[in-house]
């Protein structure tokens, strides 16, 4: 366990190292998402009482078509220098791969989000600091990055891999969509009583498709 | 396909063919003239009885290609494939066609086409799964690779869809919306029958279509391995095509 | 449009595309069957042509028709 967690570590800090040299990921997901946001802000009325709804929805929005953005590039990265077969030639465990790729995706995407939220607070005049938020950001994000790294994989090797990977995660991810605008908006309106069903879900949706992608990994790389 | 075991499919087939006419022309004339008229929906409601049995097949679909995905990357064996992808374009005809049946049912009941309640909606998302499917076995170049692959997405659609249901039914009833509801009031005994029967007949018909396509899939595929073994014997210099 | 109205089209909708569906099938079985033919043509595989003519002669039957 210690040994797998090791190698785990060692995989995510090769892609933040790589990223952080060349800075393909970041800065391109980090301006997407705020450009959504605020193109967001025309296309709804964000003046009145619904600000809250139609921001959490935007938001979120805008975290997933970033998302898009970083899993799509990342893999494509990782296959035009081949460094994924040279990955698959090393005597690790597949699941372990995936873990450590779940986890380089994960944290991408988490400081995409850490960033963009004060700016959307901000712009939207919410409160954007409290704690339930930042749980729910975390919970869906780990439903995105755990379906995300399986599809990414599969759509890399695939024709139109641009395309393809929001085609199959679009209807995938729907329930933590749901789940996460709808908890975000709760909190933002200071509804937290409600709170529960939809923290449930995300928790539910987050181990059984983080099990399931761990699990069926193995067989997508070795196509 | 020639053989015994040619003969006995083509028979299977045959009866399934027949019974599946038979049924389905009892279950739809117990369902158009049998049954009572709806006293609030009029004659529209007879839609339920290709609407509803037509649902059930294609979430049976569905569950067929969750298993042989299973199945498929447990064994890799390529009838395993040639299952579920039959049974996917089944499914995904009749997905259609309880779309849309369901608005024509709708537009009289409801005053509109389409709403966002929680069976259509999961409706609709596994239509898109269905697609998603297809359009990724097509991208998706060598046939083990798209087995695979689309074996993948079957077996993670067949768990997201119940949460889909979950979520989109939570998002209507968690948040003031007007709720509009088929019609959950219990059915006179003859409403029953007339469904049941074409439950049945849809049922069978399913079948039957599954024995058509997987045969084509199965002499699709060793069409492939022909064309593969005569090639490589072309390339011996053993005959000459 | 009256509530008969929906429930014709519906129904007419419904076995339109099942009549459509299984017609293509039809066709699959079609294409199929041609397609087997064509390649099998010439080849010891094709049953009618070289129903008990052992393999080489067969190939050199086929060498011999070009």
């Amino acid at each position: 366990m210690r040994d797998g967690l090791g190698k785990v570590s060692i995989l995510v800090w090769k892609d933040l190292l790589t990223e952080v040299r060349t800075k393909d990921l970041f800065g391109g997901m980090f301006i997407f998402a705020v450009l959504t946001i605020i193109t967001f802000n025309f296309a709804f009325d964000l003046s009145g009482a619904n600000r809250a709804a139609s921001g959490a929805g935007a938001m979120w929005v805008a975290f997933n078509f970033a998302g898009f953005l970083g899993l799509g590039r990342s893999i494509a990265l990782e296959r035009d220098r081949g460094s994924l077969d040279g990955l698959l030639l090393c005597p690790v465990d597949r699941g372990t791969i995936f873990m450590g790729k779940f986890i380089g995706n994960l944290l991408f995407i988490s400081l995409v989000e850490v960033i963009s939220v004060p700016i959307f607070g901000a712009l939207f005049n919410l409160n954007v600091f409290q704690p339930a938020l930042f749980l729910v950001l975390l919970l869906g994000t780990v439903g995105f990055a755990a379906i995300g790294t399986l599809l990414a994989v599969m759509a890399a090797s695939t024709r139109s891999r641009e395309v393809m990977l929001p085609v199959l995660m679009f209807p995938i991810l729907l329930p933590v969509v749901i789940a996460s605008v709808r908890a975000t908006t709760l909190i933002l309106t200071d509804q937290t009583r409600d709170l529960a069903p939809w923290l449930n879900l995300l928790g539910a949706y987050d181990v059984l498709f983080l099990a399931i992608s761990y699990l069926v990994f193995e067989r997508v790389v070795e196509e | 396909m020639k053989g015994k075991r040619g003969d006995w499919v083509s028979n299977l087939g045959l009866v399934l063919g027949v019974l599946t006419g038979i049924t389905l022309a009892v279950g739809l004339y117990l369902g158009l003239v049998y049954a009572p008229m709806d006293a609030i929906q009029g004659n529209a409601q007879r839609i339920f009885y290709i609407h509803v049995p037509m649902a059930w097949v294609a979430f049976l679909a569905f569950f067929v290609v969750f298993v042989a995905g299973v199945m498929y990357l447990w064994k890799r064996d390529l009838i395993w494939d040639q299952v579920a992808r039959s049974s996917a374009e089944i499914g995904l005809v009749f997905t259609t066609l309880v779309l849309i049946t369901g608005s024509f049912w709708g537009r009289p009941i409801w005053g509109t086409w389409w709403t966002w309640d929680a069976r259509l909606t999961t409706t609709l998302l596994l239509w898109f799964i269905f697609l998603g499917y297809f359009m990724l076995r097509a991208y998706a170049g060598e046939r083990s690779r798209a087995a695979t692959f689309s074996a993948v997405i079957g077996i993670i659609g067949f768990f997201d869809v119940p949460i889909i249901y979950l979520s989109v039914d939570w998002w209507r009833t968690l948040h003031p919306q007007a709720v509009i509801s088929v019609t959950g009031a219990s059915m006179p005994g003859q409403m029953v029958v007339a469904l049941m029967v074409c439950l049945l007949g849809f049922t069978l018909l399913y079948g039957y279509l599954m024995v058509q396509k997987l045969g084509i899939e199965r002499a699709k595929d060793q069409l492939i391995d022909y064309q593969y073994a005569l090639s490589e014997r072309e390339a011996e210099g053993v005959i000459a095509v | 449009m009256s509530n008969v109205t929906y429930l014709f089209v519906a129904f007419l909708i419904t076995w339109l595309v099942i009549s459509a569906y299984l017609w293509m099938l039809g066709r699959q079985v079609q294409n199929l069957k041609d397609e087997v033919e064509s390649l099998t043509e010439g080849t010891e595989l094709n049953p009618e042509r070289f129903a008990a003519t052992p393999l080489h002669e067969a190939d050199a039957k086929a060498a011999g028709q070009r």
